[in-house]
């Protein structure tokens, strides 16, 4: 498709450029005098670069198709639908500038992006738009400067206070050629609005629904750096007028309060942090506000008993968040029924979006009140992770999605008082991935992979649950809190996050960033005990390891020793420092690493000395009949889950299942060791 | 019928009894003994004889502030305990007769001291089996059975000659107990009695000496939800899962040999758990002494 070209009197340039693709849109818009045309981006790259930000970019929230609550084919599937975001922020190929931690990248840095729509009374997205673009000139700018603009088509553009301005657009490749009359020098601001037919077509959910609510939650439909689309955040201003009937909620925080004005409703938001995902709900909402929570429910059909709920559910998340990550980033949270065709949470700032089944779920039902609770916990943690620290491509993606995952686990960790959620998120990694299919969390090897959300969500929230366990709750929560203060507002890289925590924690984790983070893989542990017969005969323990993908696992392990009261000890062995002799100091017996703490299987051995005190006995059975029943992944109302409770010391027969057929093995056994 | 040894080895107690006197007099000479110089010592008991029933009071050194008393290694109730001297309740069935004295505090054991028990009860048995108890009398390990001396052939009386005795440790209606049954010549029976609040299942282990007797079968017979197996000479494990209205586990033993010695119930190997798979605390295990003699 020829790119749109207006103004006439621009069309030679315009014709070369589209020739040329990128490298003279790249070229022309700095000054000679400072940034020769050989320090500009190759054509080719260019053009795959925009190319690539127009395909994924756009899909910046992309959740799975619709799923109804129904019983699921995969282990959490269901829940799986709903928080799946599988952020692709990839605008091509990680480079050293995609990892960038400033947001000021490129000629210029976009520092506010104002969106201004009027809404029919239908529910769908306006025809027109108007938009107004500020930015600061990094570098002298002379001839022009280039936007994303992969959703609207421009009709004209002026800067504030001025004269139109020519320009040219490529719809294919969503690039916006501004061509200006004058330079503007380094450090100069510029205002440029900019009226445009909105082209998006809201037939991509999650990213946008028009059903009975209308919501946009995509990239792209507003303009953005076509460089840096991801790293040059920008403050959002949301101008929303919508007839009485609809009531808008957008990104951000209002701006005064609501007006109405020749019978409509008129309602501003600006967002409190840079941002780069402006989004807005639209529909028939009843609103009811406690404290900063702002509840936008479904007019019809909702259930007192539901908003009362997800009210519940954000004012505790704040205050959760607030202990754990430092105050509440933003002065609101906005809280917004979308579709059920959506599918999805996500997780704009200040202001989430959530599937209005989550207002009409039977009360009572505790698996459905859980999800719930996940997903909303899961979006509220976003406003940390996304929203206050910003992620830079899609190698860095698990420091969004691990992270909002983890923060949604220590909410369920409050609500329930069990580390279920967590652990149900380790057993889908260790047993959801296939050792072929496993992949570093950094890096692009995730990237749009199959296993994505057991890979980054899940997998990556069981390592920061793995590193909270290993240094200790408490200097954890710290350190992690600290972390978040230096960074806020900033973008965040691993290696950072790692270079913070050795600093702040005293303590080396290179290990297990290297094994877990930056590599992948589980290995499977065969331990053996053999304990003196005398009282304070100590006990040796070996444990034997077959390596997963990156090899044998080394570092320290801990062992819980349990007393006969029920009071617990924690030890440390250094694995790979061959066997070693324990003093149990009465301890009845051991569990190795209850805390999960690295990715592991773990085996007795032999296999009915399942508590590992050395003798297979009747305390094994009454442990292992404890334990009968359990599958390692369970079905439940809203579809089959990874059991948290899972062991496969359990497991005599290594079948996935804990059944009479491992109380048979064990009992041949009896008496084994002794 | 095993036939009559003639040749046996002082009993263990007697050898306790020559080492601690070699100690004592080493004390007189020397700076010290290793087991008198910080463990506890015992130097008299009063009254003498002891009476069953009765209190007793142990002077002594190195008492410490916490441990117990064992009289012919079955415990004894503390009445006080200070550093020097402690004050023990005998328990009314004490058989009279010589018998010796352990104090253990802080874990350590004194060496046995020789007390005589008064009145009426004849020492029972045809031979002087008595075994020393285990460090803390049923909160350790029993570890190995103790068998008696070399030279003793234990594996071969079996028959009906045998009678036994069980003499139940104190325990409480909240401990786990064994209680004797009525039993046929040639046989002890015993039954693991639990304490009557919800218990999802007790597993535990016996130590008890091979010579004197060896586990036969028990009552249920083993399912998937009770296993009652002699894991090894002296070395009985249990593991019973409480089902609502389940019977009794009754536990029978052949008699070996005569002689008399203990069921301990190690502390190590030994639970109750709650309906969560949990250990419930403050549940007591308690064994007992047992003596097997001729007809």
């Amino acid at each position: 498709m020829r790119p749109h070209v207006h103004r006439a009197r621009r069309a030679g340039m315009a014709s070369r450029w589209h020739t040329h693709g990128f490298k003279m849109a790249s070229a022309w818009h700095r000054d000679d005098t400072h940034m020769p045309c050989n320090h500009s981006l190759d054509g080719t790259m260019a053009s795959r670069r925009a190319a690539s930000a127009l395909t994924a970019v756009v899909a910046l929230l992309a959740l799975l198709a619709p799923r109804a609550f129904a019983q699921d084919e995969a282990p959490g599937a269901f829940k799986r639908g709903l928080l799946q975001h599988a952020l692709p922020l990839a605008v091509g190929p990680s480079d050293d500038d995609a990892r960038r931690r400033a947001d000021t990248v490129g000629v210029f840095d976009l520092i506010e992006v104002g969106i201004a729509l009027d809404f029919g009374p239908d529910i769908a997205l306006p025809d027109t738009v108007t938009y107004d673009v500020t930015f600061e000139a990094q570098q002298p700018i002379v001839d022009g400067f280039p936007l994303l603009a992969a959703f609207y088509t421009p009709l004209s553009i002026r800067e504030l206070g001025g004269d139109e301005l020519e320009f040219a657009h490529s719809p294919e490749t969503g690039e916006l050629a501004v061509f200006l009359p004058r330079r503007i020098p380094a450090g100069a601001t510029r205002t440029y609005v900019i009226e445009a037919a909105f082209d998006f077509v809201c037939d991509s959910p999650p990213g946008c629904s028009a059903e009975q609510f209308l919501h946009l939650a995509d990239a792209a439909w507003y303009p953005m750096s076509l460089e840096y689309p991801v790293d040059d955040r920008f403050r959002a201003r949301l101008e929303l007028s919508t007839p009485q009937a609809l009531t808008p909620t957008g990104t951000g925080v209002r701006l005064g309060p609501e007006r109405t004005e020749n019978g409509r409703r008129q309602a501003t938001f600006v967002t409190e942090r840079p941002t780069i995902l402006p989004s807005f709900a639209v529909g028939p909402y009843t609103r009811a506000a406690e404290g900063i929570v702002e509840l936008f429910s479904p007019s019809a059909g909702g259930l007192p008993e539901a908003a009362a709920g997800l009210l519940e559910i954000g004012r505790d998340s704040v205050a959760l968040y607030g202990a754990l990550f430092g105050r509440y980033p933003f002065t609101r949270l906005g809280m917004a029924a979308i579709d059920a065709s959506a599918g999805a949470g996500i997780g704009p700032q200040a202001n989430i979006l959530l599937p209005d089944v989550f207002w009409q779920l039977p009360p009572g039902e505790p698996e459905f009140a859980a999800v719930v609770r996940e997903v909303t916990s899961h979006e509220i943690g976003h406003q940390y992770f996304f929203n206050l620290l910003g992620v830079v491509d899609n190698g860095e993606a698990w420091m969004s999605e691990a992270f909002a995952e983890y923060a949604a686990t220590r909410m369920s960790e409050q609500a329930t008082g069990t580390r279920d959620h967590a652990r149900r998120n380790f057993w889908a990694y260790v047993h959801g991935v296939a050792p072929g299919e496993d992949r570093p969390l950094w890096g692009d090897g995730v990237s749009a992979h199959p296993r994505y959300f057991e890979l980054v969500y899940q997998k990556g929230s069981a390592a920061l649950h793995a590193l909270r366990f290993r240094v200790g709750s408490d200097r954890w929560d710290g350190a992690f809190r600290g972390w978040i203060n230096r960074f806020a507002g900033q973008l965040v890289i691993t290696e950072e996050f790692e270079a913070y925590l050795i600093e702040a924690l005293g303590q080396d984790l290179t290990g297990f960033f290297d094994q877990y983070i930056y590599g992948a893989g589980v290995v499977d542990l065969r331990v053996r005990t053999t304990r003196g017969r005398t009282e304070r005969a100590p006990v040796t323990v070996q444990i034997a390891q077959q390596p997963g993908r990156f090899g044998p696992f080394s570092g320290p392990v801990p062992l819980r020793l349990h007393d006969a009261d029920g009071e617990t000890r924690d030890v440390l062995v250094d694995l790979g420092g061959g066997d070693f002799e324990i003093d149990l100091q009465g301890a009845q017996w051991i569990e190795v690493d209850p805390d999960l703490t690295f990715f592991r299987r773990v085996r007795s051995d032999p296999a009915g000395d399942v508590n590992l005190d050395g003798v297979v006995d009747g305390m094994d059975l009454l442990d292992l009949q404890a334990a009968n029943g359990l599958r390692f992944v369970r079905e439940g109302v809203v579809g089959a889950d990874y059991e948290p409770d899972w062991a496969e010391r359990f497991d005599l027969d290594d079948d996935g299942a804990v059944d009479d057929r491992d109380v048979d093995l064990l009992l041949q056994q009896f008496g084994t060791g002794w | 019928m095993r036939p009559t040894t003639t040749h046996r080895t002082p009993p263990l107690y007697l050898w306790a009894l020559y080492l601690w006197a070699l100690c004592a007099l080493a004390t007189l000479s020397l700076s010290g003994c290793i087991e008198g110089t910080d463990g506890p010592t015992i130097t008299r008991a009063r009254p003498a004889p002891a009476l069953p029933g009765a209190p007793l009071r142990i002077d002594g050194v190195n008492f410490g502030e916490a441990g117990h008393v064992a009289i012919g290694g079955r415990p004894v109730i503390e009445r006080v305990r200070t550093p020097d001297h402690i004050e023990v309740e005998l328990p009314p069935d004490l058989p009279s007769g010589p018998s010796w004295l352990v104090v253990v505090a802080d874990g350590r054991p004194s060496p046995e001291f020789p007390i005589e028990i008064g009145g009426d009860n004849p020492p029972i048995g045809a031979g002087p089996r008595v075994f020393p108890p285990g460090f803390d009398s049923g909160r350790a390990d029993a570890g190995r059975p103790r068998d008696r001396g070399p030279g003793v052939d234990v594996g071969r009386d079996m028959g009906g000659g045998l009678v036994a005795e069980f003499d139940p440790d104190p325990a409480g209606d909240g401990a786990v107990r064994l209680i004797a049954r009525d039993a046929p010549a040639g046989r002890l029976v015993l039954e693991v009695a639990v304490p009557d609040r919800p218990i999802r299942g007790i597993a535990l282990h016996l130590a008890y000496d091979r010579g004197l007797l060896r586990f036969t079968s028990s009552r249920p017979a083993g399912t998937r939800r009770l296993v009652a197996s002699e894991i090894g000479p002296g070395r009985l494990a249990i593991g019973r899962l409480m089902d609502r209205g389940a019977e009794p586990v009754v536990l029978t033993f052949d008699l070996v040999g005569p002689g008399e010695g203990r069921i301990d119930v190690p502390a190590r190997n030994r639970t109750a758990r709650d309906v969560a798979n949990r250990p419930i605390p403050g549940v007591d295990f308690a064994g007992g002494g047992v003596r097997v003699r001729r007809r």
